[in-house]
């Protein structure tokens, strides 16, 4: 019954169309109703109706000629009837290229098969491959997430603990700050001594790893001869662990809970190492997602960051890496990375761009819609079977 | 310290931002000798007489050419004994008003006779001969028939210290030579030779008058002695100068003039070298300088001696460093500079006041040239004699031309009354007309470097059709060859090339690849390997080895473009079985042809080098050297088709005078500013007036990132010059038009739209180019003779013609908003909105929004258009045409038209083409047929402006009811389908109202 309705619905339209001037859209049907005369559409002129589609230009906004390529600046509406409508520029009709599957944009010049049949097929065996793409990529997402979610707990426990570790370090540090600045104008008081015990125990408290130094802080021990250097040199070591700390806790950012959900679709990214040497041979990109992407120069053997993580949130498939090495004698590096969809994560191509911005095209599973989207081929089908008939 | 860092940092950045070009890299005169040494002479006077030996003059006319022994002696006051020297000097006209004058050494120790294959020795006529009256003070030749209008007159003077007066078929004089007495010319000389003679020096006997040559050869050695005399005179005199230049310079780059002085004092030790930044040029026959000062009387303008980026018209030189002609490769160069750039054309244009005539004249000298220009009265040194029309006290114009070496080969072609066009016909005769472009090459093309690979061609290839952008040509620079191996195509980026051709030119669109002179020294490079066996590249100095330099594939040597079997083989390399990867649809870019050589001296090859297994030496030739690149590969496009019946196109960076016959140029690497978009319509008028009118800039600029409204402004100029391409560095942004958005991209459109809707109108301005030598992008003067405002620096150089019809005015500052522009007396019509302006020669405030760049139709012209602008020019191939008719004040109007395939030679071998006159007079729109036989081509609709009649009705011999509407608003008169074609003789008629009511 629905298939009988459709067909009936077809015809009719198909009725109403041919009443139609050339190139114009079922849409804009009502501007086209065959009168005596014919109105601009910006109401500059009226013509007799026969002008319109004579290959003359009379409106000033091309409104007479949609079905030519007579006036600039318009558009010609292809039926392709069995596969999807298509607009395209008037300048195309007539110009010996076939850009409509129908061939009905070279009305004049004859010189295209309608091609719509194959065209439906190729569009047919491309969605089924993208739907196949898109359920690959999500079953491939959900066998990998349980693992990343209970590696995200662990890794969300060391989070917190290195966060402790930076705010005492911090704390430790700034004291260290103020004591140094004292013993540096000569002042040791016992207000100073007081402060470098409080620090010991901060030390012995937390869990940072530290030499005995920070143990001894008896008086007798702290106006000993050398203390002062010994306590410069023991303050950079803390400095140097709370940069290596640091470190690991940018790294450890995409397990923040925020982060998590941002990044839900590309968890599996994780510790992946993804490689991609340039046509020319003379850069391999080495992209450690969430980390770095480092550019390796095979000839010079030198290696260069070229952008860094900077947790900035995927945004319309794209994500922007800043926060590279310097250019010499230019700005900071940067890339932008573009996300598609497939199957397996690999790098399409990197670009520089523009001076020292780099874009990259990354194909990875992440990227692909969710299979619930709607998408309806029925009418797809619809039409095949349609065109089938008429050709038997 | 890390403020410290950061502010070294900063400074270091600051440094990167102050772009300019290094220009100490560059010879400044002083510190070329030989420009320096003639420079001297201009203001101390010489020390020698050159005069006319009255006994050895021969005019025979049956030769038509009039020859005389010019000697050289010292002047009696400096020597008390006669020494002397011989010249050989000619003068014959090789065409009707065409007059060259050669002067050259009798014995030459070396080779410095000019380069073969430059001149259209073919095409001379060499005029008849006729002394009209011969005195003890002077001879007066005339050369040409009798009964023509072209007759030109010789007026050599016998007095001491030669001089010639030129004079046109109305006794006017065009130039005068050697009035200044800056002639010069430096004898070469062996160091050997030197050495012994100086030894052998008193027993020299004097010689006799007459002497027979062996005689003569020692008379030659002889005066060798005093020239050198006369040179540790002048060095002398140089260094005591130049300390005390020195002194008053002091302050200014202090650490480079120690440089320069410790150079300086090397050089003026040794006579047979001379060094510059570190770089040792050997000489060995020493100095051989030539120069000769030519003056212009009563003459306030005089063009041409590209290619520099500065005003058109020609200024004094007096207060600092002479313009400069010597091809080199420039990183950044400056606006208003005289410094030279790329390709050296050395021709001046000339117009005298008060009459409607241009002269030329063509200092045929291809090693390096400098030329001083001054203006003075013409009451300097000139004693009134004979026909005198230079009135005491007139401006003339002085150019002082000193080249390093070479011979005196001097054209000055003379131009007759109220045919200002004659002398770019005449030039082209000489060094051969423009070539003929396929239709394709004057359309829009697409270029940077680079685009690495063939996917990124074949997206260029669908954004233009997305964007609805017109694109003709994709471009691919250095690196899509393997390892700049020219010849080849990276397997990696551009693994099919045969295909990428298929896919662009479904569309009708080409490719151009870019082939280099400098070949990678690379053993296992099968090119290289036969070029070296074959002795093909340019030499070392004083060896048989090839010259090896840097450049980008590494070390590289240069084939030997003097050697035609070199020319030969070059051509021979684009074969389509040799040149693998190629297809019929690319064509060839040949740029670094400077040559460029990233070590060598002014980035070029040594000067000492040597070509032609070492009978010339580099420096004779060096500005000549791009040019014959040009010609092996414009030779070889045409011979890789088995039936030779394709047009090439080429694009060159390096040229010469005669470069107009084999390829476009462009500008090469300028930079996005305003002060580079200020002077670049002057600089390529500077070229259209020299002969080479196919030419065009990088649109955009290539150096660094121009914002939007330079970009968008400098494609509203560049959309209407010869040759329209956008190319940008590799260090730059992206910048295809749809990438700015819009407005910019909207106008950027528009612009380049409108271009190829002009194609047929281009089209036929090429043609006249290649058939009568016209310049394409014209100065308002060219056009307009006798409107002196058209003269003004404003209006002449911040204003060009295309054609006679049309008339642009671009906007080249910052934040425009309104322009005056001068409009010469007569009809114009707004090109946008085609309002009507009536001037009597006034200037007009046009409102300039961005959208806006000032335009104007020409009253009086009528301009075909195909306005169906489609993705390339080919698919508008077959197309109807739309006629505009502009008419003048008398309600007049016409055009030519001319057309053919496009592409073959069939239009010169097989007369296919169409060439018609249209015409509007009396209210007829007819056609006169000058040739027919190619297809006929619609023209589906007529517009006429300025029309002042309304109409009762329109008909033509085959449609006796046209329809067509008035519009009194702005008189303009549209004619709807008349049914009538190009290539067919055809009427439309007007009737006007008031006719049906008498």
């Amino acid at each position: 019954m629905k298939i009988l309705f459709f067909f009936l619905f077809f015809l009719f339209i198909l009725e109403r169309q041919s009443e139609l001037p050339r190139g114009v859209s079922p849409e804009n049907r009502h501007l086209y109703l065959n009168k005596p005369t014919f109105t601009c559409h910006d109401q500059s002129k009226t013509i007799k109706f026969s002008y319109v589609n004579d290959n003359y230009c009379d409106c000033e906004d091309g409104s007479d000629e949609p079905g030519t390529s007579a006036c600039s600046e318009t558009t010609f509406y292809c039926k392709n009837e069995g596969f999807k409508p298509k607009i395209i520029f008037s300048n195309r009709v007539n110009d010996y290229e076939c850009d409509c599957c129908s061939g009905e944009d070279e009305w004049e010049t004859g010189v295209c098969e309608n091609t719509c049949l194959i065209e439906l097929q190729k569009e047919i065996e491309k969605e089924k491959e993208l739907k196949k793409q898109r359920k690959l990529a999500f079953e491939f997402r959900e066998a990998r997430n349980p693992k990343v979610f209970k590696l995200a707990q662990q890794k969300r426990k060391t989070l917190t603990t290195i966060e402790k570790k930076l705010q005492i370090i911090t704390q430790i540090l700034n004291k260290c700050n103020s004591i140094f600045q004292k013993i540096h104008s000569g002042v040791f008081d016992q207000q100073t001594q007081q402060e470098l015990q409080q620090i010991s125990s901060m030390v012995s408290s937390s869990s940072l790893s530290s030499t005995s130094f920070w143990n001894q802080m008896s008086p007798k021990f702290t106006r000993k001869n050398g203390f002062q250097q010994k306590f410069v040199e023991e303050v950079h070591k803390l400095e140097s662990q709370y940069q290596h700390l640091a470190e690991k806790y940018l790294q450890l950012q995409l397990f923040k809970k925020e982060n998590l959900e941002l990044y839900q679709n590309y968890l599996y990214l994780y510790n992946q190492v993804i490689n991609f040497k340039t046509p020319d041979g003379e850069y391999e990109y080495i992209f450690k997602p969430f980390i770095s992407l480092v550019q390796h120069g095979l000839k010079s053997n030198n290696d260069v960051t070229i952008g860094s993580w900077g947790s900035l949130g995927i945004d319309n498939f794209q994500e922007n890496y800043p926060n590279g090495e310097q250019c010499w004698n230019g700005p900071i590096r940067k890339v932008l990375i573009h996300f598609e969809c497939s199957v397996n994560s690999e790098i399409i191509s990197i670009e520089e761009t523009d001076r020292c911005f780099y874009e990259m095209v990354f194909k990875t599973p992440g990227a692909c819609q969710d299979i619930d989207d709607d998408y309806d081929d029925d009418y797809k089908q619809q039409f095949l079977k349609k065109s089938n008939k008429k050709e038997l | 310290m890390k403020n410290l860092l950061t502010a070294a940092f900063i400074s270091l950045l600051f440094l990167a931002l102050c772009f300019c070009v290094n220009e100490s890299t560059f010879k400044k005169c002083h510190q070329s000798s030989f420009c320096e040494r003639n420079r001297k002479i201009q203001k101390n006077g010489r020390k020698t007489i050159f005069y006319i030996d009255p006994k050895s003059i021969n005019t025979n006319p049956k030769e038509k050419i009039f020859s005389a022994d010019l000697v050289r002696i010292p002047k009696p006051e400096i020597e008390s004994y006669q020494q002397q020297f011989l010249f050989d000097l000619t003068i014959c006209s090789v065409n009707p008003g065409v007059i060259r004058i050669t002067i050259n050494e009798k014995e030459p120790d070396t080779n410095r006779n000019m380069v073969e294959g430059i001149l259209e020795t073919e095409q001379f006529h060499y005029q008849p001969l006729k002394t009209l009256s011969q005195t003890n003070e002077y001879i007066l030749l005339q050369f040409g028939e009798e009964d023509s209008e072209r007759k030109v007159v010789v007026k050599l003077y016998l007095t001491l210290s030669w001089k010639i007066e030129i004079l046109d078929n109305d006794h006017f004089v065009v130039t005068k030579l050697n009035f200044d007495d800056l002639f010069n010319f430096e004898n070469t000389k062996k160091q050997l030779d030197l050495e012994t003679e100086n030894n052998l020096k008193n027993d020299e006997q004097p010689i006799k008058e007459n002497a027979e040559n062996k005689q003569e050869s020692e008379t030659v050695k002889k005066t060798e002695t005093v020239t050198e005399k006369e040179e540790e005179e002048n060095r002398k005199e140089k260094e005591t100068e130049e300390e005390a230049e020195k002194e008053t310079e002091k302050e200014e780059e202090e650490e480079e003039e120690e440089e320069e002085e410790e150079e300086e004092e090397e050089e003026d030790l040794l006579n047979f070298e001379e060094r510059f930044q570190g770089h040792v040029d050997n000489q060995p026959y020493g100095p051989s300088s030539v120069a000769l000062d030519i003056i212009f009387p009563d003459t306030e303008h005089i063009y041409g001696i590209p290619e520099h980026l500065t005003k058109l018209s020609l200024e004094d030189t007096e207060e600092g460093e002479p313009y400069r002609l010597f091809n080199v490769d420039i990183l950044e160069y400056e606006s208003e500079s005289r410094m030279s750039l790329y390709g050296s054309i050395p021709v001046i244009i000339s117009k005298p006041n008060n009459q409607n005539k241009l002269h030329g004249i063509f200092w045929f000298n291809t090693a390096e040239t400098w030329i001083d220009v001054s203006s003075h009265s013409s009451d300097k040194s000139e004693q009134p004699v004979g026909n005198e029309n230079t009135k005491t006290g007139t401006i003339a114009k002085r150019t002082h031309w000193m080249s390093e070496t070479g011979v005196v080969d001097l054209f000055v072609m003379v131009g007759q009354e109220n045919k200002p066009y004659d002398v770019f016909q005449m030039y082209s005769q000489l060094t051969g007309f423009p070539y003929f472009p396929p239709y394709f090459s004057i359309a829009y093309h697409q270029c940077r470097w680079s685009y690495k690979t063939q996917k990124e061609i074949l997206e260029l290839n669908d954004n233009f059709d997305k964007h609805d952008i017109p694109v003709d040509v994709f471009w691919m620079d250095i690196d899509h060859t393997d390892g700049k191996k020219y010849f080849t195509f990276d397997k990696k980026t551009y693994p099919d090339p045969k295909k990428l051709s298929k896919t662009v030119s479904a569309k009708g669109r080409k490719l151009v690849a870019i082939v280099d002179p400098h070949i990678k020294a690379d053993t296992s490079w099968k090119l290289y390997k036969e070029a070296k066996s074959k002795n093909y590249f340019i030499q070392k100095h004083n060896s048989d080895r090839a010259y090896e330099g840097d450049c980008w594939p590494g070390t590289s040597s240069w084939p030997d473009f003097l050697n035609p079997e070199v020319v030969e083989w070059w051509g021979s390399r684009f074969s389509y079985d040799k040149y693998k990867g190629s297809t019929n649809d690319m064509f060839i870019w040949n740029d670094m042809n400077e040559p460029a050589v990233f070590n060598g001296p002014e980035n070029s090859v040594p000067r000492d080098s040597l070509h032609l297994n070492g009978k010339i030496e580099h420096r004779n030739i060096h500005n000549s050297y791009g040019y014959f690149v040009t010609k092996g590969t414009f030779e070889g496009l045409i011979k890789r088709n088995e039936d030779q019946n394709e047009r090439p196109f080429v694009l060159t960076r390096s040229f010469f005078a005669g470069s107009q016959k084999y390829s476009t140029i462009w500008t090469g690497d300028n930079t996005a500013n305003w002060d580079q978009l200020k002077y670049t319509d002057s600089m390529l008028l500077s070229l259209n007036l020299a002969g080479a009118p196919f030419c065009g800039e990088d649109a955009g600029g290539f150096l660094h990132n121009p914002d939007e409204e330079l970009f968008t402004r400098w494609f509203q100029t560049s959309a209407f010059h010869p040759f329209f391409r956008s190319h940008s560095h590799i260090q730059t942004k992206r910048r295809e038009p749809w990438l700015f958005g819009d407005p910019y991209t909207s106008i950027i459109r528009k612009v380049i739209k409108n271009r190829y809707s002009l194609l047929p109108f281009y089209y036929t301005q090429f043609h006249k180019a290649s058939t009568q030598g016209k310049p394409i992008m014209r100065p308002l003067w060219l056009v307009f003779p006798n409107d002196k405002n058209t003269f003004n620096e404003e209006v002449e150089n911040f204003s060009y013609m295309v054609g006679s019809s049309i008339l642009i005015s671009p906007i080249v500052n910052k934040d425009q908003q309104n322009k005056n522009v001068y409009l010469p007396k007569g009809n114009w019509y707004d090109f946008d909105t085609f309002e009507k302006y009536q001037s009597n020669g006034d200037f007009f405030t046009i409102d300039t929004p961005l959208e806006k760049a000032p335009v104007f139709y020409h009253g009086g012209k009528i301009v075909p258009r195909k306005m169906r602008t489609r993705r390339s020019s080919h698919l508008m191939k077959n197309d109807p045409i739309t006629l505009f008719v502009f008419l003048d004040e008398n309600q007049k109007s016409s055009c030519h038209i001319y057309l053919d395939d496009g592409h073959s030679y069939d239009f010169k071998k097989l007369n296919k083409y169409i060439h018609q006159k249209i015409i509007f007079k009396n209210g007829n729109l007819f056609t006169t047929t000058l040739h027919s036989n190619y297809d006929p081509v619609l023209i589906d609709r007529i517009m006429i402006f300025g029309l002042e009649k309304n109409l009762n009705k329109v008909y033509s011999n085959n449609n006796p009811n046209i329809f067509f509407k008035y519009y009194e608003n702005n008189n303009s008169l549209s004619i709807k389908q008349p049914n009538v074609f190009i290539g067919e003789d055809w009427e439309v008629t007007l009737q006007y109202a008031e006719e049906i009511n008498d």
